[in-house]
């Protein structure tokens, strides 16, 4: 007669199935914004980016509507850039002389208050020759890309 | 004055965040239409219609997108006007990505003090 093991069957447990999915959704918001191209980012007023690249450049725009140059931060470390801002309820406009405060909103769409993006690169770029430029509420980042990353052409010997 | 938000037939249409403000004789809009070019913001007033409709600058050609969030669209929003505000004398101006609207209201409704002779 050959002796099984007696394995005892474990008890049901009717809250680990809830327990996983916690666990699961735990994870998920924890995660914050881990996909590409924003490594991380956080706040209420978040500016929507893209990322481009040309031959000499890695491009980032972000939309900043309402922002001047006075309410956004730029820096990049290493291959990353980090955005972050603040957008106030105020409704100034200097370019066009139009200054109208107050009122009653009825209704109020747009979002306010503090940002910050960290966004990855797709390659190394040189800091020190970055430009940036803030026009019709887009924010448009040109970075170099460094020396080793542009595309070079290598010509083929035909013997 | 209603909102008539006009997206469904449109393909790559953005309904543009709008603020609606009173301020004692005038209404406000302030609509947010980020990387648009003055030149290309069309502002219709037909009857008691008030239409916006802006055209994002288009994206160089050179630059190819390694990751986008956002996309090329016209910016469109629609609004019915009340009685109340004096169409001839809607402004608009633009700065910084927003386009700020203001409405007087016209002045036949405006409190108005009738002194005894």
């Amino acid at each position: 007669m050959t002796l099984i093991r007696w394995k005892p069957r474990r008890e049901w447990d009717p809250f680990a199935v809830m327990e996983r999915l916690q666990d699961q959704i735990n994870r998920v918001f924890n995660t914050s914004l881990g996909e590409w191209p924003s490594v991380s980012g956080w706040g209420t007023a978040l500016p929507s980016v893209d990322v481009y690249h040309d031959k000499d450049n890695v491009i980032v725009t972000a939309e900043v509507p309402g922002l001047e140059q006075k309410d956004v931060d730029l820096s990049i470390t290493g291959n990353t850039i980090a955005l972050k801002g603040a957008k106030k309820q105020a409704s100034e406009v200097k370019e066009d002389g139009l200054l109208r405060n107050g009122g009653d909103y009825q209704r109020v769409e747009r979002s306010y208050g503090s940002f910050q993006r960290v966004i990855d690169l797709p390659c190394e770029v040189d800091a020190a020759k970055a430009t940036a430029k803030l026009e019709n509420g887009l924010l448009t980042v040109t970075l170099p890309k460094s020396e080793a990353h542009k595309p070079k052409q290598i010509s083929i010997d035909v013997k | 004055m209603a909102d008539n938000k006009r997206t469904a037939n449109d393909t790559r249409c953005r309904t543009p965040a709008t603020n609606f403000v009173e301020r004692g004789d005038e209404y406000g809009l302030e609509i947010e239409m980020p990387g648009v070019d003055r030149a290309n913001i069309e502002i219709n007033v037909q009857g008691r219609e008030l239409e916006i409709a802006a055209e994002k600058t288009v994206v160089p050609n050179e630059w190819r997108p390694v990751a986008r969030e956002t996309s090329h669209c016209v910016y469109r929003r629609a609004f019915t006007l009340g009685d109340e505000i004096d169409r001839d004398a809607i402004e608009a101006r633009y700065g910084n990505g927003v386009l700020y609207l203001t409405l007087p209201k016209s002045k036949a409704i405006l409190p108005k003090k009738i002194e005894i002779a």
